[in-house]
């Protein structure tokens, strides 16, 4: 049966927002994280003082920006499915994966970075057409635009928190609080507010999406002209962004003392979604394949030779089997899947696969990229990381998990107003001899 | 549900089982219409094996045309009906409850009546057993899987079969029902075909869980088979066609056109078979939601279609479009596509006054299916189309000719009767779908409301 | 195959009275595989305090999976190498292709299997003469004793205690039911 909420609504507001996040565990993940982080920009600074040339040297930054994208970027669709379904099951994922929208702000400045860095455009195969302004102009304000509907989100959604810490005689969470008192028309219009941000941040996001996999890969690559590339990029994104929330519910379970909030539910819903993108991206890497094996162009045999069977083999292999094959036969057992230990193993072997599948991609696209009109030429071996590759690729994440952190200091990692909410809406009750549990769902 | 009510399983019997147990006029008269539609059908297609393809408008270079459109048409209506059904099966979405027997029989004749158009399309009807059945009739010449035509069949039998037996078990407990009460000749069949199910916890823990597994079966088998039918056209290296996004967007196409059409199909019901109290506003408002979400996946791969066919600036894709956007009649054709299937719906699913309006939704879904059999009919002739002035030919480009319109009416008539006569003889609501709802549902009191509820298994 | 001559079944109103009636056969010497709750829907798994059901449906789908599969690979490779011809620049043995068969072949394999097993774990066909009665699609609830072994007075008296409304008479007389429904009709 479904674990229901237990919590009263006075232990959860002192459990939540009763005091910030803090102790030596955190000081010292956060100081970790800063020098990670540190790292990883001067890298980029050392990386962009050199010029553009050669293009390969961007392939992993280019391969990093489309991680962050496919992981933390992608966790707040997870919290908007969960609401536009109303699954009673994403209530306490919800907050968790929401706060991953403060990733936008190191992704932003990455892509604008970047663009910078792209070949010459002009003539250039792209769904731009010559666009005056494209790329780099729409897509650095596609870029802006998602970072400031996340942060928008972020900051809606933790607003009742933000009251309760306020409350709780935190000035400076307080401050930020604007006030809030809980009247019905407020309630009302942060409903509204936060399914229409949620739906904004998804479309922006699935535009994002399509500019970076297209402007940062494929029209880098001669000949690569694959429409299914964007909607492949969007769900192995999506499916990153489900590994990432599974694994930040773990944590908060097992270092955050949210272990009464964040159950196994949680674990069970979020694996099950799992199993269908790890089949939806089968789905999209077999129309490719099977698309480009069947004519036997030449052209498209060489496409596949680079991005999937001899210059990058391997992280296609890697890809494959850790976003597919192995959460597939992992998941597929109920046991496994409905258990937390389960779901997360499944969910960090998801994360390994979607970084060596973005590296596929952008570190290949970054290797051939030359000027418009140039051939295929001969396939080249893999460009393999240097030692400033792996700094950008350890110190981007960090940058992210070092924002989510200090975010954490301001918001709950559970959301306090939906955990009250869920409370008064699930509920146990006797079933002639059996004990079930009662959902309502008002309109 | 917001609008649902008490029934009692004696009210609910006979609400749903009054139209298997006794026949109105209007039965008749439908019967009687859709019957002569059926037989022009049928005699159209014996004059086309009688006197050959000649008097269709088949071209030298467009030979895939009205009949290969149905194909894909039906295959994709057939695609909603299991969608539905199994998703909200799976994710236990009360609402499912009245709508997901008549979804899945509609994609059984829908696909039946798929099926058979590869089949006309042919002329000789039965020599498509020689050359896609699994046995060496002659010479030694098996079927080749290596062709994307060969993926078709195999597709096909499976969920036809797989959706086929997802209705059959699922239609045991009301069989058990029929059976009950009715006498006579119908009381025997009834009785053989419910297979003396008696309603045992046994047997119902064993149907839930059978629904359960065979939702999740059926769903990848769903997903395979339109994509296998659009990889008759990207496999081919022709322009227009050869698109590694066809599959995806052929499927989400279907899913588009087959809600549109279980709509329609649950106004019918709901206004012949007086079912208000079991479909309610509250369904079409929900459907309406669906719908609109499914408009925005639908959209991004229209426009993920349109923008690398043009990638490139490859000029056989390039004048490709430009023969849709700018030659009539195929850019009018485009424009009514866009404009039915895209434009017009999406504001009236915005309002929560549309969506409980019956008659606009029906209109609506009429609509979309009008723009989706548009889009498929384009995306199959056009691409031939550009070879016309390379071929040394007097004929005109294609025109549907006469006997491939009433093929094409004959075909809805013919999914129509096939539904029609299901209805009339097994219930097309699940009862015991319906009074497990019952069952299950419950309030929750918070503060001075009643909020309903739903027990949750 | 038991022996169900000897079975009684009573019929209830409600959902509270089948529960205290198998409490009270339980306690009159009955064990839960000599009991069966009868309704005309499913309700929640327990909710009678009935035993719970176990079956092995899951197994079937992989038994039919693997089955399936198995078909399809030994038609796709023999279908190739019967007639061992270059098409399209394919290889002779085309895996991608095989692939998409294979598949079709491996889910229509677990498809069917499924309801063969759906059926075979309901216990499917079933035309026995057990006690049934039409009522329970009405909406009635049913408490079945499938063997009572001589102690069928016990069983209905039970019953009987519980507020069953009617003991249903022996399987010679199910047959009537239907026809004595008919005509309150």
């Amino acid at each position: 049966m479904a674990e229901l909420p237990t919590v009263t609504p006075r232990e959860a507001a002192h459990d939540l927002v009763g005091r910030p996040p803090g102790g030596a565990a955190y000081w010292g993940a956060v100081l970790v994280l800063a020098i990670l982080t540190a790292a990883g920009v001067a890298a980029l600074v050392v990386l962009a003082a050199g010029g553009a040339e050669p293009r390969a040297k961007w392939g992993y930054t280019a391969a990093m920006l489309a991680f962050l994208l496919s992981t933390a970027l992608a966790a707040p669709p997870l919290a908007f499915t969960s609401r536009l379904a109303r699954g009673y099951w994403g209530i306490p994922l919800r907050r968790v994966a929401d706060l991953f929208a403060v990733g936008g702000l190191v992704a932003a400045p990455l892509l604008v970075l970047l663009l910078t860095q792209l070949p010459d455009w002009r003539d250039r195969p792209s769904i731009w057409l010559n666009w005056p302004g494209a790329p780099g102009l729409w897509d650095a304000v596609a870029v802006i635009g998602l970072t400031l509907a996340g942060l928008a989100l972020v900051y809606v959604t933790g607003l009742p928190d933000l009251a309760a810490a306020r409350d709780a005689r935190r000035a400076r969470a307080g401050g930020l609080a604007l006030g809030w008192t809980g009247t019905l028309r407020r309630w009302d219009v942060l409903d509204l507010g936060v399914k229409a941000l949620g739906a904004l941040y998804v479309l922006l996001w699935g535009f994002v999406n399509l500019v970076v996999s297209t402007d940062l890969a494929m029209s880098l690559v001669p000949g690569w002209q694959s429409a299914v590339i964007p909607p492949y990029h969007v769900v192995s994104a999506f499916e990153g962004g489900i590994a990432t929330t599974i694994l930040a519910l773990a944590v908060a379970r097992r270092w955050g003392g949210l272990e009464r909030y964040v159950t196994r539910d949680q674990f069970h819903a979020a694996a099950k979604l799992l199993l269908s993108l790890a089949l939806l991206f089968f789905y999209f890497t077999w129309c490719e394949f099977l698309t480009y094996w069947y004519g036997r162009q030449p052209r498209e045999q060489w496409l596949l030779g680079l991005l999937m069977f001899r210059s990058y083999v391997v992280p296609f292999a890697l890809a494959f089997g850790l976003c597919c094959v192995v959460p597939f036969l992992l998941l597929l057992w109920n046991p496994i899947r409905g258990n937390i230990k389960g779901a997360t193993v499944a969910a960090a072997i998801v994360l390994v696969g979607v970084l060596a599948d973005r590296v596929r991609m952008y570190v290949a696209a970054w290797q051939v990229a030359g000027p418009v009109g140039q051939g295929q030429g001969d396939l080249p071996p893999m460009h393999l990381p240097g030692l400033l590759d792996v700094l950008v690729v350890l110190g981007m994440p960090a940058a992210v998990l070092l924002l989510y952190l200090l975010a954490l200091r301001l918001v709950p990692a559970v959301s306090l107003w939906e955990y009250r909410r869920d409370r008064l809406l699930r509920v146990e009750r006797e079933y002639i001899r059996t004990k079930v549990a009662v959902i309502a769902k008002p309109s | 549900m917001q609008e649902r009510q008490a029934l009692s399983a004696r009210r609910i019997d006979h609400d749903l089982l009054g139209f298997v147990l006794h026949t109105p006029l209007w039965f008749w008269i439908a019967a009687g219409v859709l019957g002569l539609l059926v037989s022009a059908f049928v005699g159209s297609v014996g004059l086309l094996v009688l006197f050959g393809l000649q008097l269709l408008g088949y071209t030298n270079v467009q030979y895939w045309t009205i009949f290969i459109t149905h194909f894909v048409f039906w295959v994709g209506i057939s695609h909603a009906g299991v969608m539905i059904s199994a998703i909200l099966r799976l994710t236990q979405a009360e609402w499912r409850r009245p709508i997901t027997r008549c979804a899945e029989v509609l994609a059984i004749f829908s696909l039946i009546t798929a099926a058979m158009f590869p089949l006309i399309h042919t002329g000789r009807l039965w020599r498509t057993a020689y050359w896609a059945f699994p046995y060496d009739f002659t010479r030694g010449i098996w079927p080749d899987v290596r062709s994307a035509l060969i993926w078709d069949p195999s597709a096909i039998v499976t969920y036809l079969t797989g959706t086929a037996l997802f209705v059959f078990v699922d239609l045991l407990p009301d069989l058990a029902v029929a059976r009950d009460r009715s006498t006579g000749l119908r009381h025997h069949v009834y009785r053989a075909l419910a297979l003396g199910f008696h309603g045992s916890a046994r047997q119902w823990r064993l149907q839930l869980t059978a629904g359960i597994l065979l939702s999740a079966l059926i769903l990848p088998v769903f997903v395979s088979v339109h994509s296998i039918v659009a990889w008759d056209f990207a496999m081919a290296i022709q322009p227009g066609w050869h698109s590694t996004i066809l599959a995806p967007y052929f499927v989400i196409g279907a899913v588009h056109s087959g809600v549109a059409a279980v709509v329609t199909t649950m106004i019918i019901l709901r206004r012949f078979l007086h079912l208000d109290k079991y479909i309610t506003l509250q369904h079409f408002d929900t459907i309406g939601r669906l719908q609109l979400v499914v408009w925005f996946g639908y959209l991004f791969f229209f426009l993920m279609d349109f923008y690398f066919g043009l990638f490139a600036r490859d000029p056989v894709e390039v004048s490709i479009w430009e023969l849709r956007l700018t030659q009539p009649p195929t850019n009018i054709l485009l424009f009514i596509q866009v404009l039915t299937a895209l434009i017009i719906p999406l504001p009236f699913w915005f309002s929560r006054r549309c969506r409980r309006n019956v008659s606009l939704m029906f209109w609506l879904s009429i609509s979309v299916n009008v723009g989706m059999f548009l889009e498929r009919y384009i995306l199959v002739v056009t691409p031939l189309s550009v070879k016309q002035p390379f071929v040394y030919t007097w004929s005109p480009p294609y025109q549907p000719q006469v006997i491939e319109y009433v093929i094409t009416i004959g075909s809805f008539a013919l999914a129509s009767f096939g539904l029609l006569l299901f209805a009339k003889v097994f219930p097309i609501i699940p009862l015991w779908d319906v009074k497990e709802g019952q069952v299950n549902s419950q309030e929750v009191q918070v503060g001075r409301r009643e909020v309903p509820a739903a027990i949750h298994d | 195959m038991a022996d169900e001559t000897g079975a009684v079944l009573g019929l209830f109103e409600r959902p509270d009275d089948v529960a205290a009636a198998l409490d009270r056969l339980r306690a009159a010497g009955f064990t839960g595989h000599d009991l069966a709750v009868l309704t005309d829907s499913p309700y929640p798994e327990g909710a009678f305090g009935e035993e719970p059901v176990r079956h092995r449906l899951y197994v079937f789908p992989f038994v039919g999976a693997a089955c399936g599969f198995a078909v399809g690979l030994l038609l796709t490779i023999a279908t190739q190498f019967s007639f061992p011809l270059v098409t399209g620049g394919k290889p002779i043995l085309s895996i991608p292709p095989m692939i998409n068969v294979l598949y079709e072949g491996t889910m229509l394999g677990a498809l069917i299997f499924t309801f063969l097993g759906a059926l075979f774990e309901s216990r499917l066909p079933d035309f026995r003469p057990t006690p049934y009665d039409p009522r329970i699609t009405e909406g009635y609830l049913g408490v079945l004793v499938r063997r009572t072994a001589g102690h069928a007075d016990e069983a209905r008296a039970a019953l009987r205690a519980a507020g069953a409304f009617d003991v249903v008479p022996p399987p010679s007389a199910r047959e009537e039911a239907p026809r004595a429904l008919a005509a309150q009709r």
